[in-house]
């Protein structure tokens, strides 16, 4: 009810699946976030990249989401870039150690420059 | 002793209603003075308490209630994040979450409030409730900081 819209988006740049997630990242969008991570590997994605600059809210059930993806990515033999973070969920995401396992960026070109993908080419 | 004011917010057991608790807190606390980041720091932990108190302590059983209580005084914002205590006592520690037992497969992703709670706020804890019935959370958070910013 007092939820803010959730929406995943999907694109193919190259290599890499670019995940948009925008509205609220919690335990409500695990099924859709968990299904776009699914269909980027069976497209053959090897890098995941995860848009969260319209993420307005997040809390650790949704960073739990991601770990979840992080999990997978790592069997897959993937790598996982996130990007737009605020930096109160940046702190939230350093506090649990995540950039331990997924690279941090401030935009996405950044974060395809980091995989070899000019990003003049999206 | 100090001037208190204290504020009440009743909400049901239903994620997305800690929202409500959001706000109420974020109001209060850039009343008093609070910087932006630490009104932030606030808001997501009274966020994580309530999820916990509608997930734990009320099993989102949607006939239970999580009542926030605000204590105001001049210095600081106090939090009581209370629930009815279906699920049991609260646990005795909080425990580290391990990221590498859980990117390795050998813990479930997860457990991660109650330890971003602990760094987002000076003092957090359960508390005995007065009248003895389900768990109560208490944060508390000063305008002048009492420890280092863990990062």
């Amino acid at each position: 009810m007092l939820n803010n819209e959730f929406d995943v988006e999907l694109r193919r740049v190259g290599e890499a699946a670019i995940i948009v997630l925008r509205g609220d990242v919690n335990a409500a969008g695990e099924e859709a976030m968990k299904d776009a991570y699914a269909s980027a590997t069976d497209d053959g994605a090897r890098y995941i990249l995860i848009d969260l600059a319209g993420a307005e809210y997040i809390n650790t059930s949704g960073i739990a989401v991601l770990i979840a993806i992080v999990i997978e990515a790592q069997r897959a033999d993937q790598k996982v870039l996130v990007y737009g973070v605020s930096s109160h969920y940046r702190k939230i995401f350093e506090l649990v150690r995540l950039p331990m396992y997924v690279e941090m960026y401030d935009t996405e070109a950044e974060a395809l420059s980091s995989v070899g993908i000019d990003p003049e080419t999206v | 002793m100090e001037n208190t004011r204290t504020v009440e917010l009743k909400i049901p057991s239903e994620p997305g209603f800690e929202k409500m608790a959001m706000r109420l807190v974020s109001e209060a606390a850039e009343r008093m003075g609070f910087t932006p980041d630490r009104v932030e720091d606030l808001r997501t932990a009274v966020s994580e308490a309530c999820l916990n108190a509608m997930r734990h302590g009320n099993l989102l059983d949607e006939t239970t209630k999580v009542l926030v209580v605000l204590t105001i005084a001049e210095s600081r914002l106090a939090i009581d994040v209370r629930d009815e205590g279906r699920g049991g006592p609260p646990p005795d520690a909080v425990e580290t979450p391990d990221i590498e037992k859980q990117v390795a497969g050998l813990q479930r992703p997860g457990g991660l409030g109650l330890f971003v709670i602990k760094h987002l706020v000076d003092e957090a804890g359960f508390v005995e409730p007065e009248d003895d019935t389900g768990n109560r959370f208490r944060m508390v958070i000063y305008l002048e900081p009492q420890k280092e910013d863990p990062c």
